[in-house]
């Protein structure tokens, strides 16, 4: 008689076994809407879910990481199409090399038809900038020397900077090696190779000890040291460009030094994703 | 095996497919829903032979061809038989009419069979020849139209700041006009992105682009709303009271062929920061009527 109860007691067993694992585990999968690696920083934007229905909520992560260090990044969604977020802007430092996931979530307003939602998002940071230029101020019994024995272009000056969107050009009035004594024009030239807004906060001019400035129209004398007056600003892709003269001097036959450029720029950038609203 | 349902519901999801028309800075473009919101289908006299004095039926389908997702239902839907000629219906006619089916709700993807019975005209009838019964009948329904539209709107200071820097753009609207064979064509007369606090300018025009006609020719008075979004001001629209960022007609508007007139509505626009995207939404409802015939051929009998 007992035995005839086992199945029943299985299936009894089995029945609540099911209920247990019948609950429902939504699993939240992101899907990547936006993946990008420009200028300092690569960004990533992905969202949960792709389809929103009017009045639910949209789930939005964004990853950032960079090579360098990006003080005061801002992140800001200021235009969210029919999408309400509460904390839509977000202040931090990105450190270099260690990424960082932001989360958003805004809830979906309502729609009548099927909309296409561009959600535009600005990305704001100030980073640091360096760049080297090689000084080369020959004696005037060396430069007769090497004028006449065509050796002159020997030593070479090598400019060099950090991978940045900001890009600077220097042009002297002379060639390098330079004659000590002589006064020397410099040009520089401020390019935005980004496709971002660039400004520039701060720049400083170490010259070396080969030069003495005289006058730098944009910056201020400051010793050996220039320093920009006031922040660059950009028109299109360049900036205005600085004149400086300087005065070669030396002591040695050849005197080579570096001239260090290092200031810091703010950088804005613009993008969206999109989602689409669906009616309830 | 499995292949032909997943292949046969892409095919007719096709149907209510949109349509996507280029624009320009103050044409919006278009994102066209099917004007087909009711239809008629399989339309056809069973027995396919009908002899003088016999009895036939007339079969026929209707269907909302509207998508569950994006679509609303066709409201007090009738279907109504009006000529029949020397053919006589079996059920008995009002002022010359039979109105056979109504529906107070007809769904997105619902389909109805339908039939009527009638019977051929007697040899003396048609005089023993060969005769065509034109069967003409319509559906009638209410559906409600829908458009929206995108407004980008800039601040001063951004816009001076684009400008400065070359990344200033000309905004491109787009317009999506929902289901249905009345459209609401949005155009614009400046470019956009609008500048904060600006006076704009938009014009609205109903266009019937199905294979039927809208009852009466008309839009009813009350029934096109344009609704602004939050923060617009000094909304005024040519025939329209407008009120809370609401317009409403305030008289009939009756179609000249298959458009109506150009309704203008001024509007400012708020004060923002950076840039934000509003949606003016607009809204029709209106009665619509399509037409279907069948002829059917009655044929005389032989008398012996």
């Amino acid at each position: 008689m007992k035995t005839k109860f086992i199945p029943i007691f299985f299936l009894f067993f089995m029945i609540l076994l099911s209920g247990c694992t019948n609950q429902k585990i939504v699993k939240q999968e992101f899907s990547i809407q936006l993946q990008k690696s420009i200028d300092d920083l690569f960004y990533k934007v992905e969202v949960y879910p792709l389809k929103v229905p009017s009045d639910d909520e949209l789930k939005l992560r964004v990853y950032l990481e960079s090579k360098k260090t990006l003080k005061d990044f801002h992140l800001n969604f200021y235009d969210t199409c029919v999408f309400i977020g509460k904390n839509t802007e977000r202040k931090f430092d990105l450190e270099k090399d260690s990424p960082k996931i932001i989360p958003f979530s805004f809830k979906a307003g309502k729609v009548d038809l099927p909309t296409s939602c561009d959600l535009w998002f600005k990305m704001s940071y100030t980073a640091d900038f360096e760049a080297v230029q090689d000084i080369i101020v020959m004696s005037d019994a060396e430069y007769e020397q090497r004028s006449r024995s065509n050796t002159l272009n020997e030593i070479s000056a090598k400019f060099e900077e950090e991978k940045s969107p900001l890009h600077i050009i220097l042009s002297f009035t002379e060639q390098q090696p330079f004659k000590e004594g002589r006064e020397i024009g410099m040009k520089i030239e401020y390019e935005n190779l980004g496709s971002g807004d660039l400004e520039i906060k701060d720049l400083t001019i170490e010259v070396p000890n080969n030069l003495k400035p005289e006058n730098c129209d944009d910056f201020e004398i400051d010793g050996q040291k220039l320093k920009l007056k006031d922040k660059k600003v950009f028109y299109g892709k360049r900036a205005s460009s600085s004149l400086c003269l300087f005065k070669t001097k030396t002591n040695v036959p050849i005197n080579i030094q570096k001239m260090k450029i290092y200031g810091t720029y703010k950088y804005e950038l613009k993008d969206y994703i999109n989602v689409e609203v669906t009616p309830k | 095996m499995m292949l032909i349902p997943v292949i046969f519901t892409v095919l007719l999801s096709g149907c209510v497919m949109t349509e996507y028309i280029q624009g320009g800075a103050t044409t919006p473009a278009k994102k066209v829903y099917s004007p087909d919101v009711m239809v008629i289908e399989n339309t056809k006299a069973i027995p396919s032979q009908v002899f003088a004095g016999s009895d036939f039926t007339l079969a026929f389908l209707i269907k909302h061809q509207g998508n569950p997702k994006s679509s609303d239902p066709a409201k007090n839907v009738k279907v109504i038989v009006y000529d029949w000629g020397l053919c006589k219906p079996k059920e008995s006619s009002n002022n010359g009419i039979i109105e056979l089916k109504t529906y107070k709700t007809f769904m997105p993807e619902q389909e109805e069979q339908l039939t009527m019975d009638f019977t051929a005209p007697l040899n003396d009838e048609i005089a023993r020849m060969e005769y065509d019964c034109p069967i003409r009948f319509k559906v009638e329904y209410d559906y409600e139209g829908k458009t929206q539209v995108d407004i980008k709107v800039i601040d001063k200071e951004t816009k001076k700041e684009q400008i400065r820097l070359g990344t200033y753009q000309t905004f491109y609207p787009t317009q999506v006009q929902g289901l249905g064979p009345v459209k609401i064509d949005i155009n614009f007369y400046s470019e956009q992105p609008f500048e904060e606090l600006s006076k704009q300018v938009l014009s609205i025009q109903l266009k019937n682009v199905g294979k039927g006609r809208i009852k009466d020719s008309k839009i009813e008075n009350g029934k096109l709303i344009i609704e602004f979004p939050k923060g617009f001001k000094e909304i005024t629209c040519d025939k329209m009271s407008c009120s809370g960022g609401k317009c409403k007609l305030k008289e009939d508007m009756q179609f000249i062929g298959e458009s109506t007139q150009k309704i203008r509505c001024s509007f400012k626009v708020p004060e923002v920061e950076e840039e934000k995207t509003y949606y003016v939404k607009t809204f029709v409802k209106y009665t619509y009527e399509i037409d279907e015939e069948e002829e059917v051929k009655v044929k005389p009998t032989v008398e012996e």
